[in-house]
C-alpha cells in the first residue's frame, strides 16, 4: 500500500516533466532565445522584443509552460549565453540595474497567461490582462533599478518606464494579433492542442 | 541577415581560474554580489578591488576585453549619476541653483552607485568568460540539488537548459531560411505600419514553431527509444570532481567575504 502510494506520487510529479513536455518547454525556449535579442530601434530607444516573445511562448504552450520556457531562458542567460537585448548575457545583465524587469517578466508571464486563457473569447479583457502584466513588471523592476541605482521614484520611473509605455501597448496589441494567429493556425496544423 | 551566434562570451585561455570547477565560480560569483552590496566605506571597497583585479590577472583576459560589457549601461549610468549628484538632499550643501544642489550625501551616493555598479558588471562578467554556459548548466544542477529535496525538479530543468542551448544555432539558421524563403516569395519584413510589420511576422513565426514542436516531438521520441526516463538515478558522461584548488579558492572566497563585511562593520567610513 505504501509502496503504491509513493510509486504513485512519484509518477504524478513527473507526469508534468515528462520527456514531450521537457523537449517542448525546450524548444519553446529556444525559440525565445532566438527572438528575445531583437529589438526595433525607433528614434534612439531600442524597443525589445522581448515582452512578445513571452506573449507568444504563453499564448502557445499555457500558462505554466510558458513561464517555465521563460525562466529557462532566463537561467540561460545568466550563464552566459548571449539570450539578452542586443545580443548580450551573463549575470551582469541580470543583476545589472535593468536586471529587475528581466526576472519580473516572470510574473508578467503569469498574469498575461491567465488572462489569456481564461478569457479567451475576450480580446479586450486579454489586451487589458497583458497590460496589467507589464505594469506588474514595471513595478518590480523599477523597484530593483531604484535599489540598485539609489536613486528616487521619480527618476527611475522617468528612464525605465515612462519612455516605453505607448510602444509596450502597441506590443500587446501586436502580441494579441499575432499571438492568436499563431495559435489558431498551430492548432489547425496537428501540431498543438486546444 | 541574422548574425552568427557563438554560444556564450566564453574567452579561451589556459588559466588557473579557467580551470576551477563550475560551482566555485558560481558560488564565488554569488558571494562576490553579496559582499558588493554589503560592503560599506573605504576599506570595504578596497578590498574588493584588490580581489578583483588579483582574479582578473589570474584570468589572463585582457581587461579591455572585460570593459566591453559596460558599454551597454554607459548612458544609464551617466544619466543616473547625475540624477544622484544633482537632485538628493544632504546635511551640508556645496552649491545650489533652484532645485538643484550639490550636497555631501549625493557626491556620495554618486560615487558609491558608479563603483558598485562598474564592479558588479565586471566582476559578474568574470564568470561568464571564464566558463562555457554548459559547464555552467552543470554546476547549476549540482549547486541546485539539494533543492530536489523540496520538489524542485532539478535534473529536469538542468536537460530543458541543455536542450535549449543545443537547438538555438538551428533554429537560428531555421529563422534563416524561412526569411529568405518568404522574401522569395515576395515577402516584405522591413516596410509598412506596425500592424502590417505584425501581421508579417506571421508567415514567419508559424513555421518556425511548426519546425520547432516537430523537432521536440522527434527528441522525446529519440530520447525515450534510448530508454530515457525522468528518474533521477542516472550516471553522467562528465561529472563534474573537486581538486585541491577549488578547496583552496572556496576558503579565499569565503575569507574575502568575511573580511569584507567585517570592516564594513567595524570601519564604515565614509558613511
Amino acid at each position: 500500500m505504501d509502496n503504491m502510494k509513493i510509486s504513485r506520487e512519484k509518477s504524478n510529479s513527473s507526469v508534468f516533466f515528462s520527456v514531450k513536455n521537457m523537449t517542448t518547454i525546450a524548444m519553446m525556449t529556444a525559440v525565445i532565445c532566438v527572438l528575445g535579442p531583437f529589438s526595433v530601434p525607433i528614434g534612439r530607444v531600442p524597443i525589445s522584443l522581448l515582452p512578445l516573445a513571452v506573449f507568444l511562448a504563453v499564448y502557445i504552450i499555457g500558462t505554466v509552460r510558458g513561464t517555465i520556457a521563460y525562466s529557462i531562458y532566463l537561467l540561460l542567460g545568466l550563464v552566459g549565453a548571449p539570450v539578452f537585448g542586443g545580443g548580450s548575457g551573463g549575470p551582469s545583465v541580470v543583476f545589472g540595474p535593468t536586471g529587475g524587469y528581466l526576472v519580473s517578466f516572470i510574473f508578467m508571464a503569469l498574469l498575461s497567461g491567465f488572462f489569456i486563457h481564461r478569457f479567451y473569447k475576450n480580446v479586450v479583457i486579454q489586451g487589458i490582462g497583458m497590460f496589467l502584466g507589464i505594469l506588474l513588471a514595471y513595478g518590480c523592476g523599477t523597484i530593483w533599478f531604484m535599489i540598485l541605482m539609489k536613486c528616487n521614484l521619480k527618476v527611475a520611473l522617468t528612464q525605465c518606464v515612462f519612455p516605453f509605455i505607448p510602444f509596450d501597448i502597441v506590443k500587446v496589441i501586436v502580441g494579441i494579433i499575432v499571438g492568436r494567429s499563431v495559435r489558431r493556425r498551430l492548432i489547425a496544423a496537428n501540431v498543438i492542442e486546444d | 541577415m541574422i548574425r552568427d551566434i557563438t554560444i556564450g562570451q566564453y574567452y579561451p585561455s589556459d588559466s588557473i581560474i579557467h580551470k576551477l570547477d563550475p560551482r566555485v565560480k558560481l558560488f564565488a560569483t554569488l558571494m562576490y554580489i553579496i559582499a558588493l552590496f554589503c560592503g560599506k566605506g573605504i576599506v570595504g571597497f578596497a578590498v574588493i578591488t584588490v580581489f578583483l583585479v588579483t582574479t582578473i590577472k589570474l584570468s589572463k583576459i585582457p581587461f579591455a576585453y572585460i570593459t566591453k560589457g559596460l558599454k551597454g549601461i554607459v548612458m544609464l549610468l551617466l544619466i543616473t549619476t547625475i540624477f544622484n549628484l544633482f537632485l538628493t538632499p544632504g546635511d551640508k550643501t556645496f552649491w545650489h541653483f533652484g532645485i538643484l544642489q550639490v550636497t555631501n550625501v549625493g557626491i556620495t551616493n554618486a560615487i558609491v552607485m558608479t563603483i558598485r555598479l562598474i564592479f558588479l558588471i565586471i566582476g559578474t562578467s568574470l564568470m561568464s568568460l571564464t566558463t562555457t554556459p554548459n559547464q555552467l548548466t552543470d554546476g547549476l544542477e549540482k549547486s541546485l540539488g539539494p533543492l530536489s529535496k523540496i520538489h524542485v525538479p532539478v535534473h529536469a530543468i538542468a536537460m530543458m537548459m541543455s536542450i535549449a542551448l543545443r537547438f538555438i544555432p538551428i533554429l537560428v539558421e531555421e529563422t534563416d531560411k524561412i526569411m529568405k524563403a518568404q522574401m522569395a516569395r515576395g515577402a516584405d519584413f522591413e516596410s509598412g505600419n506596425i500592424i502590417k510589420k505584425a501581421k508579417n511576422m506571421i508567415p514567419l513565426l508559424v513555421p518556425l514553431m511548426v519546425s520547432a514542436f516537430r523537432r521536440a516531438d522527434e527528441l522525446a521520441m529519440a530520447m525515450e527509444a534510448r530508454c530515457y526516463t525522468t528518474s533521477d538515478i542516472r550516471t553522467k558522461m562528465k561529472p563534474l570532481h573537486y581538486e585541491k584548488r577549488d578547496k583552496i579558492a572556496y576558503s579565499i572566497i569565503i575569507s574575502f567575504v568575511v573580511i569584507v563585511i567585517v570592516t564594513s562593520i567595524v570601519i564604515p567610513f565614509p558613511q
